[in-house]
């Protein structure tokens, strides 16, 4: 993003990010300023693996989950595509291998369904072989 | 509690985004559909569900998926419900395939099951097939694997045999292709495959011929004939002719381009189908020609394997006929010959091949190393589904390998095979054989226990990796008995001379894998423990009885305790 300012003399403000989570971002961009640059996104290939993500992004993701969602939030704002990604691949871990009920409790998420509404989704996601 | 929920709150691109990276492979993205109804909004975009869909290459043919995936209107397909089906083969897949490994009983019934699933297994099981070193059980997890894509390859052969035989028309290259998919070793090059080398060469050859939409049939047909010349397709040379190979148009085409008449012309019509022309086999004596059918119904003869783009004139082919004797039924040798005709041929091309010693190895002829037991069988059932009568002999044959190898394959015996056979008693006989295959399956196995012997009887585990005394093989120890004790009895010891070793009878004997892939019955003085790690093949073949390499204890990790619990 930077490159496309050009020289820079002025300071760029940053009205959605605060201190702590900024330092944070500085801190992982400082780690990974000789990764090489990500191939072109493409949906179509390999399958994705959430728990693709190297020991140090790890540890650096190991934060409550409000400081999480702010790094995110930054990323996604600085358009810092690659922190975007690990932290949208930690949340994808803390959500996978939980029940609904679990998933709730982790995000504080009301369910909103009613249970005929419920009994539905749950029909759509069995497949039964004598369908 | 009152709080909102923080991810609810994150912009809705970075929540997709974040669903993207759940893994295909389990169910949690539907789970995540119960959460409430922004996150099942949000899970439930018909292209994301279709991009899920489309990380998965293999497919039942019920699904028609070829046609969904080029569907003008992708997000009216309902690939939600094609997903969702597919997580539950998925799923069902990996906890047969989990008990196959982890439990001998009943492996039959879980084989068959898995095979029921067909296609869609297939994906699953190729990753287990790679499954990475680390994996605690991975010789076994890739042997069981490979062996359930296998059988799922031979039952779609026996299936497209099946269709062939009660009149379904069925195209050339998949009634050949059958073959392909008994020697197979890896979930790729199967019929689709081969189907696509041959789409590719047809598109090109459109593309390199100039002129071709304003072209006469005739021209077209010999312009293909140069074509294949040109794209390497070879004649096999006089030494190589019977070379195991070049029976099998999918290797032909993956390898070299080596092949016979039949191979040739099925490739051969095969594309010309494909640019439109009316090709077929024709049938005759001891060379398969190709027919193309001209604009005013006569029939150009061509020779594909020698690949000149001559027509043969008719009256050569006549006279040829005579001079073979068969002058007065000629015009059935000039015919198209019916599909399984073609295979039946190739049949008797494939046993012809095996009858000829293998021989000395020769680099060039076998640089495709094809299984000889799956080439045999592959023949046999291919006679036995398509051709006129079944002999005992084929069957005989065949209830070999099924005894051998193959025992998830009773299923098919018992359906398809023994009901041909005329003889009601060797009828009799053979289903007493499936029925005791499956008995056996059935069955818990004999424990062998180390409680009651000496330290030094029975010196060797399971496990043990091992060269051979007398012979130059490593093997690995994967059973024992105290004293010779082989299933064929006395016989047998009488054969290999156990009363001449120096400790005679009264020794203790092991059953060995071998490197080559047989089984062997060594008596302990002539075990010597390997000082070197086991040979790739042997790690290959280790997974029918070991999890995995052990290098720190030199040893194979038993997958077998529930027979050698003290080992």
């Amino acid at each position: 993003m930077l490159e496309d300012v050009g020289e820079v003399t002025e300071a760029i403000p940053i009205p959605n990010v605060n201190e702590n989570v900024l330092k944070k971002v500085i801190e992982w961009c400082e780690h990974h300023k000789g990764d090489p640059p990500a191939q072109a996104d493409d949906d179509s290939d390999s399958r994705k693996k959430s728990s693709d993500i190297d020991e140090w992004d790890q540890k650096f993701m190991q934060v409550d989950q409000e400081m999480l969602f702010e790094i995110i939030l930054a990323a996604n704002y600085l358009d810092i595509k690659p922190l975007l990604d690990v932290g949208c691949k930690t949340v994808a871990n803390m959500i996978k291998g939980k029940s609904p009920e679990e998933i709730r409790k982790t995000f504080n998420i009301q369910n909103d369904f009613t249970p005929d509404e419920e009994e539905q989704i749950r029909r759509e996601n069995e497949w039964a072989e004598d369908r | 509690m009152t709080k909102d929920s923080i991810l609810l709150s994150l912009p809705e691109e970075v929540i997709e985004n974040t669903l993207k990276f759940i893994p295909d492979d389990d169910s949690a993205l539907l789970d995540i559909s119960l959460v409430c109804k922004k996150l099942y909004r949000l899970s439930n975009s018909p292209l994301e569900w279709r991009t899920r869909c489309r990380r998965f290459r293999y497919w039942e043919p019920r699904h028609e998926y070829q046609k969904k995936v080029k569907h003008p209107l992708p997000a009216e397909v309902d690939w939600r419900s094609l997903f969702v089906e597919r997580i539950y083969s998925y799923k069902r897949t990996t906890m047969l395939l989990n008990e196959i490994i982890s439990s001998p009983v009943d492996r039959i019934k879980k084989f068959n099951k898995i095979a029921d699933l067909g296609y869609d297994a297939k994906d699953c099981l190729a990753e287990h097939a790679n499954a990475s070193d680390d994996v605690e059980d991975v010789l076994a997890r890739r042997w069981y694997a490979a062996a359930a894509i296998r059988y799922i390859h031979r039952r779609q052969a026996i299936i497209g045999w099946k269709k062939l035989a009660s009149g379904e028309d069925i195209s050339l290259e998949y009634a050949l292709g059958c073959f392909e998919l008994f020697i197979l070793k890896t979930p790729e090059g199967d019929i689709d495959d081969i189907s696509g080398i041959l789409d590719e060469l047809a598109a090109r050859f459109k593309s390199e011929t100039a002129n071709f939409a304003d072209m006469s049939t005739k021209a077209k047909a010999l312009a293909l004939c140069t074509y294949m010349n040109r794209e390497g397709f070879r004649g096999a040379s006089y030494e190589s002719y019977r070379a195991l190979k070049n029976a099998f148009i999918g290797i032909s085409l993956r390898t070299d381009r080596t092949n016979l008449p039949l191979t040739a012309t099925a490739i051969y019509c095969s594309l010309a189908t494909r640019v439109g022309l009316a090709a077929y086999p024709c049938g005759f004596p001891y060379h398969v020609l190709a027919i193309v059918r001209n604009e005013d119904g006569n029939y150009i003869y061509l020779d594909p394997f020698r690949g000149e783009g001559n027509e043969l004139p008719v009256q050569g082919l006549e006279h040829q006929l005579s001079e073979l004797g068969v002058g007065a039924t000629k015009d059935e040798f000039l015919r198209p010959s019916p599909t399984t005709d073609i295979v039946l041929r190739t049949s008797r091309n494939i046993l012809e091949s095996l009858r000829r010693a293998p021989g000395p190895p020769d680099i060039q002829q076998e640089a495709v190393e094809i299984d000889r037991h799956s080439a045999l069988y592959a023949a046999l059932t291919a006679s036995a589904l398509l051709g006129p009568r079944i002999t005992l002999n084929v069957v005989q044959h065949m209830a070999r390998r099924i005894q051998d190898e193959y025992s998830m394959d009773v299923q098919f015996f018992e359906e398809d095979i023994v009901p041909k056979l005329e003889d009601r008693n060797a009828r009799e006989l053979l289903l007493e054989m499936c029925g005791g295959l499956r008995a056996e399956d059935s069955a818990q196995r004999p424990i062998s226990r180390r409680e009651n012997l000496d330290e030094n009887d029975v010196r060797y585990r399971v496990g043990t990796v091992f060269v051979h005394k007398r012979y130059p093989f490593q093997g690995v120890v994967f059973g024992w008995s105290r004293t010779c004790a082989p299933k064929e009895g006395e016989e047998w010891m009488q054969t290999m001379g156990v009363d001449t070793l120096s400790r005679g009878r009264h020794q203790p004997f092991y059953l060995a894998l071998v490197m080559d892939g047989s089984v062997r019955y060594v008596a302990e003085e002539n075990i010597v423990v390997s000082q070197t790690d086991p040979v790739e093949s042997l790690r290959k073949l280790a997974g029918k009885y070991f999890k995995r390499y052990s290098r720190a204890e030199r040893m194979f990790i038993s997958n077998i305790r529930h027979e050698y619990p003290d080992d």
